[in-house]
């Protein structure tokens, strides 16, 4: 019978002791077996151990598990292994040694929302009678956390010489990123034939969305809604909007106004950082919005415009913007309040910096 | 006495209108379809059908000039101006600019770039 004791006087202790007959040690790894004890859901990692005494192709078997502390029972980490092994959760031994690789992913981000914080892993490996955790330090363990996503913020203020409705804010735009993934809402203002299913929106107030509609004059108030930024850079490079960038919206955004883009007001780039749970409930909201773009119109009663379409995203991410918050001013204003939520960024303030001045050569 | 300073002042108000729409009439632009512009053609070594090929050329090299529809604006001291009009579908009230693209030499086919916008009068 082997006999494995493991003396932790907590976790960032320096003396552990471990006697046994089986194991040696255990570590986690990046993809390129190089010592880790961060991760974000996403990455691949590796739990590598070393041990003694087991003949080549006995297999340990292993489970990972989440660390709450020495007073709470740890959680199981349902994984899914691409590692060496024919077994589920195990290692096959060749020269005392093995490890297996696992993409972090859907499940690990699920127990980290459920936590609330970043978790922190080990395995509990057994082979005959003999069972271990390792590594053998706390510190050791793997702490992983949701993946960082870059939130990209662009608003385009309404041109100091703009009059009427243009002054009001409706000459101005909003728009944002997730990571490289760019979303905006305008007006479509070309007459039609516009599907109600499509659109998801009962453009003729009959109490259904079922019809073919024509719509001869849209206009601001009551229009399709369509992506706007993104419509423009799409046709120019004869993609669909869903697949536009964010670099190739800021390269649009730098050229002269009478090139054809139409952006002649002072353009403000905000960044800050959101979990991966919170930017896919950001890109749901969007990918919904694509998928039916609804009624744009300045009346909120009616439908959304610009503004309040990042506003609502954002508020789906779980940031905090007023729900009052209308024009691209308000939403400037209320941006600079954002912080970060991340681990590498946790409560930073939104970076601002203008990134176009309004255009001299403009005149409404 | 008031009459008198009224039909004065008018008379230079007026005067002064005179004058500015002179210098607008030297400028001389020859607009399509005029009987001017027909005397223009008759006599320049570049006809506007070939300048217009001139300008597509120079249009359509530039890519980024997709939303804009290119327009002959009018004829000037031997050089046609050719500009392009951004599409109101992509302005939320529905407004459109002109702006200037190219002047081609009536005499050589040569061809300058030129920037700036122009005038609702002259874009309409």
């Amino acid at each position: 019978m082997s006999t494995a004791v493991s003396f932790s006087l907590g976790k960032y202790s320096p003396t552990h002791i471990l006697v046994n007959q089986y194991f040696v040690k255990g570590w986690w790894t990046d993809a390129n077996n190089k010592p880790i004890t961060k991760a974000n859901v996403g990455d691949v990692v590796r739990f590598h151990i070393a041990t003694k005494n087991i003949p080549d192709g006995d297999e340990v078997a292993i489970e990972i598990m989440d660390w709450d502390g020495m007073m709470i029972r740890d959680d199981k980490v349902n994984i899914i292994i691409r590692g060496n092994s024919g077994k589920f959760n195990a290692i096959k031994i060749k020269d005392n040694k093995g490890y297996f690789e696992w993409k972090t992913g859907k499940s690990t981000e699920t127990l980290i929302v459920d936590e609330g914080n970043e978790i922190e892993l080990y395995a509990k490996c057994s082979y005959k009678l003999e069972k271990i955790e390792l590594p053998a330090n706390t510190a050791e363990y793997l702490l992983v956390d949701e993946k960082e996503v870059k939130i990209t913020v662009l608003i385009e203020l309404p041109h100091s010489k703009e009059t009427g409705w243009g002054a009001k804010g409706l000459a101005g735009h909003s728009a944002m990123a997730i990571g490289e993934r760019y979303f905006d809402y305008g007006p479509n203002n070309r007459p039609g034939t516009y599907s109600e299913r499509q659109y998801d929106y009962d453009f003729n107030s009959d109490g259904d969305k079922n019809d073919t509609v024509h719509l001869a004059t849209p206009s601001f108030k009551n229009s399709p809604g369509m992506p706007w930024w993104g419509t423009m850079v799409a046709n120019e490079r004869g993609i669909t909007p869903e697949q536009v960038t964010l670099s190739q919206v800021l390269a649009f955004i730098a050229r002269d106004w009478k090139t054809g883009t139409q952006i002649y007001g002072e353009v403000h780039k905000i960044e800050f950082y959101a979990k991966g749970s919170q930017a896919d409930r950001m890109l749901a909201w969007w990918e919904e919005r694509y998928k039916h773009l609804k009624v744009y119109s300045i009346w909120p009663w009616k439908g959304e415009q610009c503004t309040t379409a990042v506003k609502s995203s954002l508020q789906a991410g779980g940031f905090f913007i007023p729900d009052e918050t209308q024009k691209p001013i308000g939403l400037l204003h209320d941006m600079k309040f954002v912080r970060s939520s991340t681990r590498e960024h946790r409560l930073q303030l939104a970076t601002e910096s203008i990134i176009k001045k309004q255009s001299n050569d403009w005149t409404p | 006495m008031k009459l008198k300073t009224t039909l004065i002042l008018l008379g230079v108000l007026l005067s002064i209108k005179c004058v500015n729409n002179q210098s607008v009439m030297s400028e001389n632009e020859l607009q399509q379809n005029t009987p001017e512009f027909t005397t223009f053609q008759k006599e320049a070594a570049v006809k506007l059908e070939q300048a217009e090929k001139i300008f597509l050329d120079f249009f359509h090299k530039d890519t980024a000039n997709a939303s804009l529809k290119p327009k002959f604006l009018y004829a000037k001291n031997g050089y046609y101006f050719f500009g392009a009009s951004s599409d109101p579908l992509y302005d939320k009230m529905k407004r459109s600019w002109t702006f200037y693209k190219l002047k081609v030499d009536s005499k050589t086919g040569d061809y300058e770039e030129i920037e700036g916008v122009v005038s609702d009068e002259i874009a309409n």
